[in-house]
């Protein structure tokens, strides 16, 4: 009977729920409210007016019910197959390409296969360093460690039963399994590994580390060390490049595990930061060329500046500034005085009394010129030493300015045009022109700080203006000064004479600077300098201002490049792809003050030539702060300019994809054959096959799940609520009439 | 006490040969840019000391010579208490006699004055040891370094090598065979004579010089005029000799 009612078996009931949505079943509350108390209100007191609106209230609810929409919710249950656990290797040494397909591509058709294969349930996961949930467009994994994974699999499916498990893996295995296989977990099921093979040998030469040290320093060796791996007892030959052009090439032998060992010997004569890479020949079998090269960055840093000072004369200028380098101890100072000349050799000295030696000029400015900083000439007259290797000597001179190196040229008689080097390649790279009507000057006078000199770093002697101005007007005057014809272009005045003209009619500068390609020349047209030494002394302050005068002077001339206004700097020289690094710009003012809100286009050209850029802005240190995550192995240059070409500099880092995992690609059937024979020794069921001869699945057919089965059924529609509304009507109905029809 | 200016045939050669090739140098270049660039003495003035310019001009002739240095041989006087002190990078202060304590001024001045480049040759003429000007010297020094003792120069100190190689030091007389002197980082600013050096160079109005050097005569002398030239180049260049790669060139040929 209630069957009939309701529409359904009321013994399977669990529940009843209102399907209706929450507005819809207060909205027909509220309408069966207001329509029973309308009906209070509107009929009229007679003898049955309680029964009627008794009776009205029912119908009311009665709809109010079938509004909401009730069901009634019965629970069964069904039993279907246990489920197929699938282990994908998403490790890195999968990627490798065989027939146009890599390892994990064959592995997913397999896993298609058993889908059709097996049917029933599946849960598929990735095999890394552990149990990983597949995710799109995830990186290959660094490691494949198979006991982490067999281990998570129990924990995972602890309690659980399942129809079996499939591994599917190359077999290679960079946790210890070989080692521990005693520690391998009973599974929830079967396990059926399959090795993904290969038709062939696989060949495989690869770079596996290149270890520089961290960072050298400049001209002295350090050693880049490269490890190869490849055929055992074979020849490889590996090319150190710097810049793309081959520096240096060695063979070595791989030993009987394929592991061979090359050090190169590197001398970096430059400071900064360096692309270095090593690479070896690609086999047209290699199945992964990309390892055959290995970028590398290297960070070449000052241990000292070497300065050569070559004086044509013992003097007070020469000992002054003599005194001062050789006190600094980051100056490295080789001195050359000329301490006789052939109008000397008249007074007979026998030669044994002297201690003299011959001056090394040939050897000085050829074979050992680069490894200096910074040359100075001063008071010094090349053409009784240098003879007729002069012009070759002085290009020499020009070319390793050109080149990056610095060149400053001291006043004196033996200077300048007084010198003979008017037409020479040495006034070629100098901001002065020389062949002046008039050699020198011997009148005292007080240099003048120059519009260019008031903001120049080189002669900033305090961090104000004004004090930097006062203590330049308070320094000693000048004996006499070089004359020359007047400056080049490009040249900067930084002091100049108060009242004498150049050639041209221009002020006269006593003190000039200028680039000249990747290097920096100083012209210092006094031989007096030394007389600032003692300014400060006389009260007692020390020699401050000739120090900083000189110290400034060197740090301009070598553009150490972390003294630069603008230094990028990366947290690392060397990155993994994938791994986040940080790039740090850093500005700073004239003064070598912080330089905040500078706003700068920062670009990073990737390997493939792409270019990422981003305007940026310093904060109030003066720096920013960019995070950066490569995505490609080679090198990047870093790039930081400003809007009104101010600020142009950059550096490099690299990015190498080196891990573990691709090491040995190699697969490894005879581990996961042991691995196998282990689990079956303890009694678990496991096989393995390789995937080009592929067996039938073991499975736990068994095993099935009870699955619960909820069903709903409508019941607004039931029989019920018209049987028991159909009465409720007629009563009201023959209410009103024996009320008189109202 | 011999006034002779004694001269071998060598020495006039010399000399002409010298004057030959400067007055060649003069027509080819100007002298420095300033005469005051040039290398120069000054004689401390402390009111009772003993004063030798001719002493100086005859070495500085000496310099001139046979170095490439320029000079101003004209020298000079100075006070240790001026700040024209800071004008003259060397300075000589020679005599026989003790003498007065420093003031506080001068005392400062020549610390500063030495600590940042200058230059001073003490020169004893007494000819004996422990003589009163050595005992107001050594006075003086301590009140400069106090905590810097004089000491003697090792045979193979850079003065001995700056120009000519030296055994010892010479002057008028022998009372020592080593110079002493006060260190400062790699450099002696400050160097005693106890040989009268100044009496071996010494010279009369008529150009000769005033004192025979005893017991070596002429040849003494000599050796005088270098260890002058030595003092002068050592002063301008300090420990130049020393440098490694002198060392390593000097080695070469056997001559340290």
């Amino acid at each position: 009977m209630v069957e009939f009612l309701l529409g359904i078996d009321v013994q399977l009931v669990q529940d009843l729920q209102w399907a209706a949505p929450t507005w819809k079943i207060g909205t027909g509350i509220g309408l069966a409210l207001l329509t029973w108390v309308a009906l209070w209100w509107s009929r009229p007191t007679t003898p049955k007016k309680g029964l009627e609106l008794s009776l009205w209230f029912s119908v009311l609810g009665l709809l109010s019910i079938m509004n909401s929409e009730p069901q009634l919710v019965s629970e069964s249950s069904a039993s279907v197959d246990g489920k197929t656990i699938v282990v994908l290797d998403h490790s890195a040494s999968m990627s490798v390409m065989s027939k146009g397909q890599s390892r994990f591509e064959r592995a997913e058709k397999i896993l298609a296969e058993i889908r059709e294969t097996i049917g029933g349930d599946f849960e598929v996961w990735h095999m890394g360093g552990g149990l990983q949930k597949p995710q799109a467009n995830s990186t290959w994994a660094t490691e494949s460690d198979v006991l982490q994974v067999l281990h998570g699999l129990k924990d995972r499916y602890l309690g659980e039963e399942v129809r079996g498990v499939v591994l599917l893996t190359d077999g290679i295995d960079r946790g210890v399994l070989s080692q521990t296989l005693d520690q391998v977990p009973t599974l929830p099921g079967p396990l059926n590994v399959v090795v993904l093979d290969e038709t062939k040998t696989l060949f495989d030469q690869s770079i596996t580390s290149v270890e520089t040290g961290g960072y050298a320093f400049q001209r002295m060796n350090f050693e880049i060390h490269a490890t190869i791996q490849g055929m055992p007892n074979t020849t490889v030959t590996v090319n150190l490049r710097k810049n793309n052009d081959v520096a240096d090439t060695q063979e070595t032998v791989l030993d009987d595990n394929g592991v061979g060992q090359v050090d190169f010997t590197v001398r970096p004569l430059d400071v900064g930061r360096f692309a270095w890479d090593v690479s070896i020949p690609v086999d047209p079998r290699d199945v992964i060329p990309s390892n055959n090269y290995f970028p590398v960055v290297l960070k070449v840093v000052r241990d000292e500046v070497r300065v050569l000072q070559v004086s044509g004369s013992p003097s007070y200028d020469q000992k002054f500034l003599r005194l001062f380098l050789k006190q600094d101890p980051s100056v490295d100072l080789i001195s050359f005085f000329i301490l006789r000349t052939h109008a000397d050799l008249g007074n007979n000295w026998s030669q044994s009394e002297l201690s003299l030696i011959a001056f090394p000029y040939e050897r000085l400015f050829t074979e050992e010129l680069e490894t200096f900083d910074l040359v100075i000439f001063q008071n010094f007259n090349h053409k009784p030493y240098f003879g007729y290797q002069s012009d070759e000597l002085l290009d020499n001179i020009a070319e390793y300015v050109k080149r990056g190196g610095a060149f400053a040229m001291i006043g004196g008689d033996r200077s300048f045009d007084l010198g003979e080097y008017a037409n020479t390649p040495i006034e070629q790279i100098l901001p002065v022109m020389l062949g002046a009507t008039d050699s020198a000057s011997e009148l005292k006078f007080q240099p003048q700080l120059t519009l260019q000199g008031a903001g120049h770093p080189l002669i900033r002697l305090a961090s104000s203006d004004d004090e930097n101005r006062r203590l330049w007007e308070e320094l000693p005057e000048m004996d006499g000064f070089n004359r020359i014809s007047g400056l080049v272009d490009g040249a900067a005045s930084l002091l100049q004479h108060p009242t004498a003209k150049d050639d041209r009619g221009q002020p006269h500068s006593v003190l000039s600077v200028r680039e000249v390609e990747k290097g920096r020349v100083m012209a210092v047209n006094v031989d007096s300098s030394w007389r600032w030494s003692y300014s400060e002394a006389l009260e007692g302050g020390g020699n401050q201002a000739y120090l900083r005068f000189w110290k400034n002077a060197i740090r301009w001339l070598i553009a150490d490049p972390e003294d630069a206004k603008v230094v990028i700097l990366p947290s690392k020289e060397n990155n993994l792809v994938g791994e986040e690094m940080l790039i740090t710009v850093r500005s700073r003012d004239t003064q070598y003050q912080p330089l905040g809100g500078q706003a700068l286009q920062l670009t990073i050209q990737q390997p493939s030539g792409d270019k990422v850029q981003q305007d940026v802005r310093t904060n109030d240190n003066g720096e920013l702060l960019f995070p950066f995550t490569p995505e490609q192995q080679g090198v990047y240059q870093v790039r930081v300019t400003d809007s009104n070409g101010t600020v142009d500099v950059e550096t490099v880092f690299a990015a190498s994809s080196r891990m573990k995992e691709m090491e040995q690609v190699t697969p490894n059937p005879s581990l996961m054959s042991i691995l196998v024979d282990s689990m079956a020794a303890s009694g678990s069921i496991a096989q393995w096959m390789l995937s080009s001869d592929l067996k039938p699945w073991v499975l736990n057919t068994g095993v099935v799940k009870t699955v619960p089965k909820r069903t709903s059924h409508p019941i607004a529609t039931a029989p019920l609520w018209f049987i028991l509304l159909a009465p409720m009507l007629a009563m009201v109905v023959w209410i009103r009439r024996q009320n008189g029809g109202r | 006490m011999s006034r002779q200016w004694n001269c071998t045939r060598r020495q006039w050669l010399t000399g002409l040969a010298v004057l030959l090739s400067g007055s060649r140098l003069m027509g080819q270049v100007a002298h420095a840019l300033g005469k005051d660039s040039q290398f120069g003495i000054a004689e401390i003035d402390l009111g009772t000391t003993l004063f030798r310019p001719s002493a100086w001009q005859r070495g500085l002739f000496e310099v001139q010579s046979s170095t490439s240095i320029e000079v101003n041989e004209i020298p000079s006087r100075v006070r240790l208490d001026s700040v024209d002190l800071f004008k003259h990078p060397f300075t000589i202060l020679l005599g026989s006699e003790g003498f007065e304590p420093l003031s506080n001024t001068s005392v400062e001045n020549l610390r500063q004055y030495l600590i940042y480049g200058g230059f001073l040759l003490i020169d004893d003429t007494s000819g004996r040891k422990n003589s009163d000007f050595m005992v107001s010297v050594e006075r003086m020094c301590r009140r400069i370094f106090p905590n810097n003792g004089l000491s003697s120069l090792p045979t193979d100190h850079s003065v001995y090598r700056s120009f000519f190689l030296l055994d010892a030091p010479k002057g008028r007389f022998d009372v020592s065979n080593q110079l002493r002197g006060i260190q400062l980082n790699s450099i002696m600013p400050l160097i005693i004579s106890s040989n009268d050096l100044s009496g071996a160079l010494e010279v009369g109005e008529d150009g000769r010089y005033r004192n025979l050097p005893v017991p070596d005569g002429e040849f003494q002398r000599r050796e005088c005029v270098k260890l002058f030239i030595n003092l002068v180049l050592y002063a301008l260049t300090s420990n130049y000799k020393h440098d490694q790669v002198h060392v390593a060139e000097l080695l070469n040929r056997g001559g340290l």
